[in-house]
């Protein structure tokens, strides 16, 4: 199978799925920013008392706050938070994954298991592994480089 | 692989052998696997992109990154990339110290000396670049290293689903 058919038949569970980071509904913005710059996650997933989501905070609201008001930093992040979590099953397919992100323009999916409980978090970075792993023997090999330009041009 | 295979006919001792006659054209699965390796990296859309210069404040910066609802815009110098700032980058090096810095350089926080993909780059070097440096942007560049747009993950997103077409809507 090619990697077109594997998109479409493998599970998210070969994605490299990153640990959740869960916050309480009354916690303050600026400790879920701590949280989230220590872990180096983008986005935090604000839940019930029963692990389900109800919110995400993410880097982008961040920035709204920081360029409309930063004073919001002292506020509960439940006032700030996008309150429809777009979700997926753990069991759903890589293509399902992509066809969300895409229709719904998200940068950040929240996996919830058969409880509706949240598992995992995943996105375009979990997408973009897979597909780079699978194409690691001839692309990998080449070095990571910021000055691609050529310098002296030779030939035609 | 066989020689047999890979020789139309085997060369005697002595005679010249193009070298390309040993030449095997690369054969792929499907047609999403021959575009990340043979297309050029602009098969992802990387325009419209926002630069600005390295002096602009952050302030400033933030607020055309929200008004404009992008997440990353490239700090130019005579068009050459010279970093980058990301939604990332105002996580780990502003949010918590806005009010101290928020009239301060954008070089001051930004990802100096960014790595760039070539336009003329494939898409899956592109995004082996982006897993192996965990990038979700990234400059493109022309020969001349001039910045030419930027590729961004909802933008690859949108590459991957071009492949896939009516399958996702299934």
């Amino acid at each position: 199978m090619g990697l077109f058919d594997n998109i479409i038949s493998e599970q998210l569970a070969q994605l490299s799925l990153r640990g959740v980071l869960k916050v309480d509904a009354n916690a303050i913005v600026r400790d879920v920013v701590d949280q989230m710059k220590t872990r180096s996650i983008g986005a935090a997933i604000i839940v019930d008392q029963d692990d389900k989501p109800l919110g995400m905070f993410n880097e982008k609201i961040l920035l709204r706050l920081l360029a409309t008001s930063p004073q919001s930093l002292d506020d509960n992040v439940e006032s700030h938070m996008t309150r429809s979590v777009v979700c997926i099953n753990e069991n759903e397919s890589i293509v399902t994954l992509i066809r969300i992100m895409q229709d719904h323009k998200l940068r950040w999916i929240c996996v919830v298991d058969d409880q509706g409980k949240a598992s995992a978090l995943t996105g375009l970075r979990g997408v973009i592994e897979y597909v780079s792993d699978y194409f690691a023997r001839s692309v990998a090999v080449q070095p990571l480089e910021s000055r691609i330009a050529i310098q002296q041009k030779e030939g035609a | 692989m066989s020689d047999d295979r890979r020789h139309r006919r085997k060369p005697t001792p002595g005679e010249f052998e193009d070298p390309l006659s040993n030449y095997d054209p690369v054969s792929y699965e499907d047609d999403l696997e021959r575009s990340l390796a043979e297309d050029p990296a602009t098969e992802i859309e990387s325009r419209p992109f926002v630069a600005i210069s390295a002096n602009t404040s952050i302030r400033d910066a933030i607020a055309e990154m929200d008004e404009k609802n992008i997440a990353a815009m490239v700090i130019t110098q005579n068009d050459i990339p010279v970093g980058i700032l990301s939604e990332r980058d105002i996580l780990t090096r502003v949010a918590h110290r806005f009010s101290d810095i928020a009239d301060e350089p954008v070089s001051r926080v930004m990802t100096a000396d960014p790595v760039c993909i070539c336009e003329t780059d494939s898409p899956a070097r592109a995004l082996n670049l982006m897993s192996v440096g965990s990038f979700r942007h990234m400059p493109v560049v022309d020969v001349d290293g001039k910045l030419t747009g930027v590729i961004g993950a909802r933008r690859i997103t949108a590459y991957l689903q071009k492949h896939f077409g009516e399958i996702t809507r299934v």
